[in-house]
């Protein structure tokens, strides 16, 4: 009988490969996957199916290390020389299918996202990915220090539990306090193009989590009166990973994600010329056609002043000079349906996002709503489309008043 | 006396003991979280935060479930009158878990009996499954699964359907009388299942 067969025949953990390539799968179809073309995205994306994984796995683990440790297979663990070793390899058919699968997963994306110039780079995405594996290993370790001291019925309880509260314990899951958490491993669900990971954050994960698997794998069992116990160097071991977890975050860096103030540099057309980010180049087509129908609209009408010279996209790191060019935001529509009107574009444009009162506590001025959705109802109107509903009345603006309002919006100011 | 005689003897080739331990952790959490409400997994919001009560009938499933797993281990004849005793252990342990996973609302309306007992009735039909197959060690596979499903992928991302999926109504804090009997249905099944097949090449 082949190695694997054995496995399969005596192991639980690996057959967590097969609920786990359903995990992946759902993890890549769900939201219209609007992760594809951005690199830091995907790669923080399928930490999301390792909500599920690790506790699963953690469960698995402590099933195939209690059996292990049962009457009848005690032989095999105690009083034998390096006795961890066999958990290690039980461990290690419970961790290695799966951190493959996981890693195939994210390069797969990566591939049918067709990202080509991540603007995170391909080696701080590389050691993401490899943090994320690590968690899997974590897990499974977990669980197989926590299955070697229970009954075979409820170690896959006690390790899924276990992992499952230390999803929320060592995650940003109770508060969003930037500080360094083992477990923070991405999961992002809103675009992340303007923000680069942080080399000692990523290098600290790598290292606690390394390091504390160990641990958790040589903790060896003794017996005493038919109850199964840590042996000293193995509670020694086991404090010492709890430590280390806990006061981890005092040493280590706080802030997973840097910002990047890069500008976008995939520039299309003029007059006026409008800029996405590179990884962004899919939702150029979608996007650009509705630009060019308004501001063409515009220029045929004799509304010169709605028609910037630059339109930029904006991001986590970046947000253009509101003198040199107009700011573009996606909203997630876009990422996730795909699906971007002209009144999404003509709104986006002429949203005095720079103003204070948008941002802060500052008071609206008086009539902003008015002079905003009229110039907002004029120029869909002169493109042909109607404001469907605006919450004020709103009225159809000559160019010259149009002209002053936008010059008043730029001052954040409300001019009639 | 031969009744009591049979019973302790019956409880001693089942996991009585571990399903009390389990089902008296349950109660005793059910008491101390009942006012605990989960408000994501994760960086995921729930559509809104789910009671610990909720969350709780998953363990008591499993702990019912590990009762029914009878570790005598011998070719044994299996007569009739058999069958009608597991069917009584397994209705006795339902309503054991269901009493433990609902001690919390004692002090608290965080939730609704009603939800909580559908819960533990899903959940105890779902562990049954790996038992009745000889699996007892995986009771709670199917179990953790199904939940953690339900949180991460059970409601559509932008709420516009402000409601879970049919599939995931271990997340709604509101019974219907359809869901009851949906979930008393499957229990249903999964007990006939397990009072036809207990699992007899137990693996553990």
């Amino acid at each position: 009988m082949s190695r694997a067969r054995f496995a399969l025949s005596t192991l639980a953990g690996p057959w967590l490969l097969l609920p786990a390539l359903g995990i992946e799968i759902a993890t890549f179809l769900v939201r219209g996957m609007p992760w594809r073309g951005e690199g830091m995205w995907t790669v923080d994306w399928f930490a999301i199916s390792l909500y599920l994984v690790g506790p699963l796995a953690a469960g698995a683990a402590a099933v195939d290390a209690s059996r292990l440790s049962r009457p009848g297979n005690l032989h095999l663990v105690v009083g034998v020389p390096r006795s961890w070793r066999v958990y290690a390899r039980a461990a290690a058919w419970s961790a290695i299918p799966l951190m493959v699968l996981h890693l195939v997963t994210i390069v797969v994306a990566l591939l049918v996202g067709d990202v080509r110039q991540p603007g995170a780079g391909w080696l701080m995405m590389s050691v993401a990915a490899v943090v994320q594996c690590f968690a899997i290993l974590w897990f499974v370790a977990l669980g197989s220090a926590i299955g070697r001291f229970v009954n075979p019925l409820l170690a896959g309880l006690a390790g899924a539990a276990a992992g499952y509260v230390l999803n929320y314990l060592v995650s940003d899951a109770l508060d969003g306090e930037p500080r360094f958490r083992l477990l923070a491993l991405g999961a992002a669900t809103v675009t992340l193009v303007g923000r680069g990971y942080n080399p000692g954050y990523l290098v600290g994960q790598l290292a606690v989590l390394g390091i504390t698997s160990a641990l958790f794998v040589v903790v060896a069992m003794r017996v005493r009166s038919g109850v199964r116990l840590p042996s000293a160097a193995g509670a020694v071991a086991a404090a010492i990973s709890v430590v280390m977890i806990a006061f981890a975050p005092a040493v280590l860096p706080d802030d997973r994600r840097i910002a990047d103030p890069r500008p976008p540099g995939h520039c299309l057309g003029e007059g006026p010329e409008i800029c996405f980010y590179y990884e962004h180049r899919r939702y150029a087509e979608l996007i650009e056609p509705r630009i060019r129908t308004l501001t063409d609209a515009a220029l045929e009408k004799g509304y010169p002043a709605f028609v910037p010279e630059r339109i930029m996209e904006v991001s986590h790191g970046y947000r253009p000079d509101p003198a040199e060019a107009r700011p573009l935001w996606l909203p997630s529509q876009v990422y996730e349906e795909g699906r971007y009107t002209l009144e999404d574009a003509a709104y986006d444009l002429l949203l005095p996002a720079h103003c204070e009162f948008l941002n802060g506590p500052a008071l609206t001025p008086e009539g902003y709503d008015e002079v905003f959705f009229s110039l907002l109802g004029t120029w869909l109107e002169i493109a042909g489309a109607k404001l469907v509903d605006a919450p004020v009345e709103h009225r159809t603006l000559t160019p010259a008043e149009v002209s002053r309002a936008l010059d008043g919006l730029a001052a954040c100011e409300v001019r009639k | 006396m031969a009744f009591v005689r049979t019973v302790r003897a019956w409880a001693a080739v089942h996991n009585t003991g571990t399903g009390l331990l389990t089902l008296s952790v349950v109660a005793l959490a059910s008491l101390l979280f009942a006012d605990t409400t989960m408000a994501g997994i994760g960086p995921f919001r729930f559509l809104t935060p789910v009671s610990t009560l909720l969350l709780l009938p998953a363990v008591a499933g499993v702990g019912a479930a590990v009762a029914c797993v009878s570790g005598h281990r011998l070719p044994l004849p299996d007569p009739a009158r058999a069958h009608a005793a597991r069917a009584a252990w397994a209705l006795a342990w339902t309503v054991l878990a269901i009493l433990a996973a609902n001690v919390g609302l004692v002090s608290s309306s965080g939730t609704s009996f009603s939800a909580i007992t559908r819960n533990v009735v899903i959940y105890l039909a779902l562990s049954l499954v790996p038992v009745s197959f000889g699996q007892a060690s995986l009771a709670w596979a199917p179990v953790f699964a199904y939940t953690m499903a339900a949180m991460l992928f059970g409601h559509a991302a932008n709420a516009d359907r402000f409601s879970y999926y049919w599939w995931a109504v271990v997340m709604r804090g509101e019974s219907t009388a359809a869901q009851m009997i949906t979930a008393a249905s499957l229990l249903a099944l999964g007990l006939t299942v397990y009072v036809l097949n207990p699992g007899r090449r137990i693996r553990t």
